[in-house]
C-alpha cells in the first residue's frame, strides 16, 4: 500500500466575502500534486494554510505529524519556493542559508552552497541585486538543501528561462522518485500541469471541484464535434447518462459545425456520437466548466468577410 | 525499451505506451520472462507523469501481458503473439470498413482509392 504522506482534513478560511471551504484530500507520498484554478480561486490562501500549518477546526498532517499538536516538527518537513522571495532583500546567499538552515535539521550547507553554482548564482550576491529568475534559483538551492518531505512551488516558472523551466521538472521528478517525498506546484499554465503533475486540486470560487488523478479527471470528460444541433444531442442525452456543459457554435463557409464538451465517460457515450468524440484536454475541461450550460458563439465566416 | 510519446497526439499517452509495449511483444524485442522498467524510471525517462505510467502497466496486467511481482517490479508474461497479431489485423480491418464507407459517401471509386494507397505507401 501506497503511504500517505499529506492528509488534509476540513481545511477552509473566511476572508472578507472569500470563504475557502471544506478542502480534504490526501496525497501520498512520491507524487506531484498540482493546484489549478483561476485567479481568485483560493490557491494561494490555501498554500498560506499549507504552508503555516495554522487552521482552526482542520487536521493537518505530514508525514503523520499533526500541525495543530507540533507546528513545529510540521514546518520542518516542509520546503518551498515562491514567487516573491521570503529572505530579507538585504541578505546574500550565503546568509539565507546561514541564517534560515538551522530552522531545518539536517540542512545540508554544502549542498546548499554547490547547488547555487550550479545555478550560476554567486553567494555573496544580495537578493536584492538579482534577478526575479535568480531569487527562485536561489530558493530553489535553499529547499533542496533541506530534507524536507513536501515541496511546495508557487508559480515558479514565470521568470524562468525555458531551458531551466524543463531543468526544473526533471528536478522535482528527481525528488519523488524514491516515494519518500511529494511536490505541491501551483501554476495556472494548465498545459503545462498536464503531461507533469499525477494528482490534481482544482479549485473553483474558493470550493474543491475535483481532487484526484489527471488521469481521472480527463476520463469524464469527451469533447465532441459534430453536425448535430444542441437539442439534438439533448435528445441523446436523455436516453444516455451525458451531461452537455459547453457547446461552441461556429458558423462556417458551408454549414453549422458544433463542438460540445461533455461530462461522460467514453465507453457510455450514445452510439451516435462514438466517432466523433475525443478525450478532452486539460484545458478545455477547465476553460468552459462553469455552472451550467455554456454557449459560445463564434462566427468564423465574418472572419472570411473582413478579410475580403 | 524504445518508446516514443507523442504529447500532441488524440491518442491518450497511456495507450501509446500500450501499444508500444504490445509492438514489441509481437516482434519479439520483448520476450517471456523478461523485467520491464520500474514505473518510476520509464516515467522519468519519457517526461511524463508516474501515474500515466502506471495506467499503461495496469492495462497490460489487465489483459493478461505482464505480471508484478510485489518489491520487485513487472515482467513479460507468456504472449500470445498470434491472437495479439489476429487482434492487429482485426482493428486495420475495423478501421478499413469505416474508410471505405467515408469514400463512398465522397464518391470516390475503388481505382481511386488504390491508387491513393499505392501512392502514400511509400
Amino acid at each position: 500500500m501506497e503511504q500517505i504522506l499529506l492528509e488534509c482534513k476540513n481545511v477552509g478560511k473566511r476572508q472578507g466575502d472569500f470563504e475557502l471551504k471544506d478542502i480534504n484530500f490526501q496525497l501520498p507520498a512520491g507524487y506531484i500534486m498540482g493546484v489549478i484554478g483561476r485567479n481568485g480561486a483560493g490557491k494561494s490562501t490555501l498554500l498560506n494554510i499549507l504552508l503555516q500549518g495554522r487552521n482552526k477546526g482542520a487536521d493537518i498532517r505530514l508525514n503523520g505529524v499533526s500541525a495543530e499538536a507540533d507546528v513545529v516538527g510540521y514546518r520542518e518537513q516542509i520546503g518551498f519556493v515562491l514567487n516573491e522571495t521570503p529572505f530579507p532583500l538585504v541578505f546574500h546567499g550565503k546568509n539565507c542559508g546561514k541564517v534560515y538552515g538551522s530552522y531545518y535539521k539536517d540542512f545540508d550547507y554544502d549542498k546548499y552552497l554547490r547547488l547555487l553554482e550550479n545555478y550560476g548564482i554567486d553567494k555573496k550576491k544580495r537578493l536584492k541585486a538579482m534577478s526575479k529568475g535568480e531569487q527562485i534559483k536561489q530558493q530553489l538551492a535553499f529547499a533542496l538543501a533541506t530534507n524536507a518531505k513536501l515541496f511546495v512551488m508557487d508559480e515558479p516558472v514565470g521568470n524562468l528561462d525555458p531551458i531551466f523551466q524543463r531543468e526544473l521538472q526533471d528536478i522535482l521528478r528527481e525528488i519523488i522518485q524514491e516515494e519518500k517525498a511529494s511536490v505541491i506546484y501551483v501554476s495556472h499554465l494548465v498545459e503545462e500541469m498536464e503531461l507533469f503533475t499525477d494528482y490534481l486540486l482544482w479549485l473553483d470560487k474558493g470550493e474543491q471541484k475535483y481532487f484526484g488523478t489527471v488521469e481521472g479527471l480527463r476520463d469524464e470528460y469527451q469533447m465532441i464535434e459534430t453536425d448535430l444541433e444542441l437539442s439534438k444531442l439533448q435528445n441523446l442525452q436523455s436516453r444516455d447518462k451525458m451531461e452537455i456543459t459547453s457547446c461552441i457554435r461556429s458558423k462556417r463557409i458551408g454549414g453549422a459545425h458544433q463542438e460540445y464538451l461533455v461530462k461522460c465517460r467514453a465507453e457510455d457515450l450514445p452510439k451516435e456520437l462514438k466517432d466523433s468524440a475525443r478525450r478532452a484536454e486539460l484545458k478545455e475541461i477547465m476553460d468552459i466548466t462553469g455552472f451550467g450550460l455554456t454557449i459560445m458563439e463564434e462566427n468564423v465566416s465574418d472572419i472570411g468577410r473582413g478579410v475580403r | 525499451m524504445n518508446i516514443k510519446i507523442q504529447t500532441k497526439s488524440g491518442e491518450p499517452i497511456y495507450a501509446q505506451i500500450v501499444r508500444q509495449i504490445k509492438d514489441l511483444m509481437i516482434n519479439n524485442t520483448l520476450t517471456k520472462g523478461e523485467s520491464l522498467p520500474s514505473i518510476r524510471s520509464l516515467a522519468m525517462e519519457l517526461k511524463i507523469s508516474v501515474i500515466t505510467t502506471k495506467r499503461a502497466y495496469e492495462e497490460l496486467e489487465k489483459e493478461g501481458l505482464i505480471y508484478s511481482v510485489p518489491g520487485k517490479g513487472f515482467y513479460v508474461d507468456s504472449v500470445d503473439v498470434q491472437y495479439m497479431e489476429e487482434k492487429k489485423v482485426q482493428g486495420v480491418e475495423e478501421e478499413l470498413v469505416q474508410l471505405i464507407e467515408k469514400c463512398k459517401k465522397a464518391g470516390i471509386s475503388l481505382e481511386e482509392v488504390k491508387d491513393m494507397v499505392e501512392i502514400l505507401w511509400e
